[in-house]
């Protein structure tokens, strides 16, 4: 295999792990207060518009 | 399975590994809410980090199907640039914390004052950079190689185990028993390679001694050394393919060198192989003309994907420089003996005439197949009537034949020469799958 390939190769690897970092960061961002009992996958992910879809606690 | 789905699951599963821990962190996101999104963004990096980090050793652990797929050379050079790229995750981690405002510059060092994920991570971190310091400038320094790899070794060993520490004992993500389990799984499979790499695989040599059989001198300050195995069939292979030699007491000596065979490959059971050296004024230099007949030499091969045996063709042309002929006669030695007819053009460059190795065994051969070879001397005798110069575009198109964009390539020399036909062979219109190159000088 080319060391030229190789190089780009581990470029783009690079590029889609720190991508992932950052997929990561943003999927674990939990705009859901502590205490709310709400299953893990319900999430709104605009932080702090919980009350779009729920009353007030 | 073709060479290229083996490659696509290696890679495939290299990925899988690396981002696995990420998709485990984040169905295992605490309820306690995030800090902020700058350590969110830290610790997802990190996890990536230490994941590569960790399966660094198994690029390099000469796991036959791994380094089939892609050719160890290209594994080395992966090892090497996805290391500094994993350093530059570590740095980005430790810049992200220091930039959320959740751990001041103050709150670093190594005193008892500071929480000891924070120390073990400064330590992690730290260890890091001080191994890509001293890969990258091991050859400015001239370090003994032996001498590196075992700092090399050792030092990711600890890193890896600080790193672990540092993550369990941050707690978060680390916290989830998901996380702690795949974090033991992870440990384990990086112990086990561990194992494999320093443990089992010299072990399994310890019982397959090879023997001096003759070192004998060869142009280009070079040595020929033919050995036969003791007690076991020895191993065949395919021309073009190399071993790791290890002229220790026990194959668990460090120092050990990846050699290109020089000699045919279609070898009986209990047959000699050939392996041709260049000294380079290091072990090459000293350890190598040294041997006597009688010598103990521990082999491990044989490896490699640089082999025509993998890639059929009409006929091949053989691009070397220097030393890196070495597997190139092999692959004609082979040839000649299978008696294959196919055209077969060899371009040799040299400094001057008396450094081309192995040009005797070249004459002697080009009367047993059709061979057609040019030596391109950069510093010609003033009677030479051949090429002169480098292997260069225009000495290309002199010497490949009319039907060449369907030939095998096989190049394998220094890095000018092999980045000089990386770039000139594309442009001559010859397919990139029919270029295979090797660099001898991989570690």
């Amino acid at each position: 295999m080319g060391h030229r390939i190789v190089a780009t190769i581990v470029r783009l690897v690079l590029l889609l792990f720190a991508a992932s970092g950052l997929v990561f960061a943003l999927a674990v961002r939990d705009p859901i207060p502590p205490g709310r009992g709400l299953p893990a996958t319900h999430r709104n992910f605009a932080e702090g518009t919980c009350g779009t879809c729920h009353a007030p606690p | 399975m073709k060479l290229i789905l083996r490659g696509i699951f290696w890679f495939g599963l290299y990925v899988f590994l690396v981002t696995f821990p990420l998709v485990v962190a984040a169905l295992s996101v605490p309820r306690s809410g995030s800090p902020s999104m700058l350590v969110d963004l830290a610790d997802g990096l990190g996890y990536v980090a230490l994941a590569m980090m960790a399966l660094e050793m198994a690029l390099v652990s000469r796991v036959d199907e791994a380094a089939g797929a892609f050719g160890l050379d290209a594994l080395l050079q992966f090892h090497r640039e996805v290391g500094i790229g994993a350093w530059l995750l570590v740095m980005a981690h430790a810049v992200l914390l220091l930039s959320s405002g959740g751990y001041p510059l103050a709150s670093l060092g190594l005193s008892a004052s500071v929480p000891l994920p924070v120390r073990l991570g400064t330590l992690a971190a730290a260890a890091t950079t001080l191994l890509v310091l001293l890969a990258v400038t091991r050859r400015r320094m001239h370090a003994r190689y032996e001498t590196w790899q075992l700092v090399h070794g050792l030092l990711a060993v600890t890193i890896v185990g600080l790193a672990a520490a540092h993550v369990a004992t941050v707690g978060r993500f680390a916290a989830s028993t998901p996380m702690r389990v795949l974090g033991a799984l992870y440990l384990g499979l990086f112990l086990g390679i561990l194992l494999r790499y320093r443990l089992l695989r010299p072990l399994a040599l310890l019982r397959k001694p090879w023997t001096v059989v003759a070192n004998l001198a060869e142009l280009g300050a070079s040595r020929t050394l033919v050995l036969r195995p003791v007690g076991h069939p020895g191993f065949s292979f395919q021309p073009g393919q190399f071993a790791w030699l290890n002229m220790g007491r026990t194959p668990f000596h460090l120092e050990q060198h990846p050699v290109s065979m020089s000699s045919g490959g279609d070898v009986p059971p209990g047959g000699e192989v050939s392996f041709t050296i260049r000294d380079l004024g290091d072990w090459s230099g000293k350890v190598v003309p040294a041997l006597r007949p009688g010598s103990r030499v521990w082999v491990d091969g044989p490896y490699g994907v640089f082999s025509p045996d993998r890639e059929e063709g009409p006929g091949y042309v053989l691009l070397g420089g220097g030393i890196g002929v070495a597997p190139l006669v092999s692959m004609i030695e082979t040839l000649a003996a299978r008696e294959d007819r196919r055209p077969v053009v060899l371009l040799y460059g040299a400094h001057r005439e008396e450094d081309l190795t192995l040009r005797e065994r070249i004459e002697a051969l080009r009367r047993r197949l059709d061979l057609r070879v040019a030596y391109v001397l950069e510093h010609p005798p003033p009677e030479w009537e051949g090429e002169s110069g480098y292997i260069d575009e225009a000495l290309l198109r002199r010497h490949l034949p009319h039907d060449h964009r369907r030939f095998q390539y096989f190049v394998c020399g220094p890095a000018p020469l092999m980045n000089s036909m990386e770039r000139i062979l594309p442009s001559l219109d010859i397919p990139a799958e029919r270029i295979h190159a090797e660099r001898f000088d991989m570690v």
